[in-house]
């Protein structure tokens, strides 16, 4: 008995660890609040906890996981007391040997090129941060937006022509 | 420089296939590896590197340690030669008492077949036991028949 309670805990700390990340992010793309993001994770891995023994049914828990995300963050966005405004972003830049001014200005890019991804419609921005940004395959994309093949490789390659098109409004980096 | 420029040519010929959306995954890691390919390279980068800040300990309320306390289950480690042996004593038991059930009918069969042997002496037993009900129904229906004359008088008071 105390061995199974002890797996399911194991497996329990295993999911937080692997996918808190990503579903912050993934919320954090939806609701462009990192304090409504976190909420929306909060929300999502509380649920995870109090259904951990009763989770014989789902088959695909990160798939799960993820569209629970999605519509917690959709409800929050559609949610009176959400207001939604600029996303609270700030760009890594890893480099450290980069001067301080050619930094900001990399953060400006990164900031420009934010705005360019912000105009796509939903769907297409989620689409292009599922594959992009987390490296899904159209399946586990499919799943999670629940829409066939054929409509994630049509909203991923719309919104990659657009940002291509967007994307070479950025004059000073010259971008063909 | 020939190589170099291949890798070149090959690195364009891979963005044009990204833009088309007919790249691989495998493909796309590589671009987002190579940030200076192209800045949107470096932006989807950069947003996988965004992490919340949310404990396990907001979650579980340091539950996870909760399966300390839970006593070990009791394991019963079950034999099969026991099953087998138990199984056989229970067929063996069928059996015999199959066996002593059929016997008994066949036993019962036999007292009341052999009553009588003389056809003769059966039939003088037959007529006695029928004579003397029929006499009991005889005295019957003659104390039925004393007790309807008696009654007869009263039957002009109901005319």
């Amino acid at each position: 008995m105390r061995h199974q309670v002890e797996m399911q805990t194991e497996e329990f700390q295993r999911l937080f660890f692997e996918m808190k990340d990503k579903l912050y992010r993934f919320s954090l793309r939806i609701v462009r609040s990192t304090d409504v993001a976190e909420d929306v994770v909060q929300e999502v891995m509380i649920k995870l906890w109090t259904k951990r023994n009763s989770m014989e049914g789902i088959e695909n828990i990160h798939g799960w996981l993820m569209v629970l995300a999605r519509n917690l963050s959709i409800d929050k966005i559609r949610s009176k007391h959400h207001a939604t405004g600029s996303l609270e972003t700030a760009f890594y830049v890893a480099d450290s040997e980069i001067k301080p001014d050619k930094h900001a200005e990399q953060s400006d890019l990164m900031q420009q090129i934010d705005a360019a991804v912000q105009q796509l419609p939903e769907t297409q921005r989620i689409v292009f941060h599922l594959r992009d940004v987390e490296g899904m395959t159209y399946k586990e994309i499919g799943e999670i937006m629940e829409i066939s093949l054929d409509n994630v490789k049509v909203n991923l390659f719309r919104a990659r022509q657009k940002l291509r098109k967007l994307l070479k409004q950025v004059e000073s980096y010259g971008i063909s | 420089m020939a190589s170099h420029k291949d890798k070149d040519m090959n690195r364009e010929e891979i963005i044009e296939r990204y833009w088309k959306g007919e790249t691989t995954l495998e493909e796309e890691a590589w671009l987002k590896e190579n940030g200076d390919i192209h800045p949107l390279f470096q932006y989807t980068k950069s947003l996988g590197d965004q992490t919340s800040k949310l404990s396990l300990q907001q979650i579980t309320g340091g539950q996870n340690t909760i399966t300390q306390n839970v006593p070990e289950a009791k394991v019963i480690h079950f034999n099969r030669w026991i099953a087998r042996i138990a199984a056989g004593l229970l067929i063996l038991a069928a059996v015999t008492f199959l066996i002593k059930t059929d016997g008994e009918q066949q036993d019962a069969t036999q007292v009341y077949a052999e009553t009588y042997d003389n056809p003769q002496q059966a039939y003088e037993e037959v007529r006695e036991a029928l004579l003397l009900i029929s006499s009991k129904i005889n005295k019957t229906s003659d104390q039925v028949a004393s007790q309807i004359s008696k009654a007869e008088p009263y039957t002009e008071i109901f005319k």
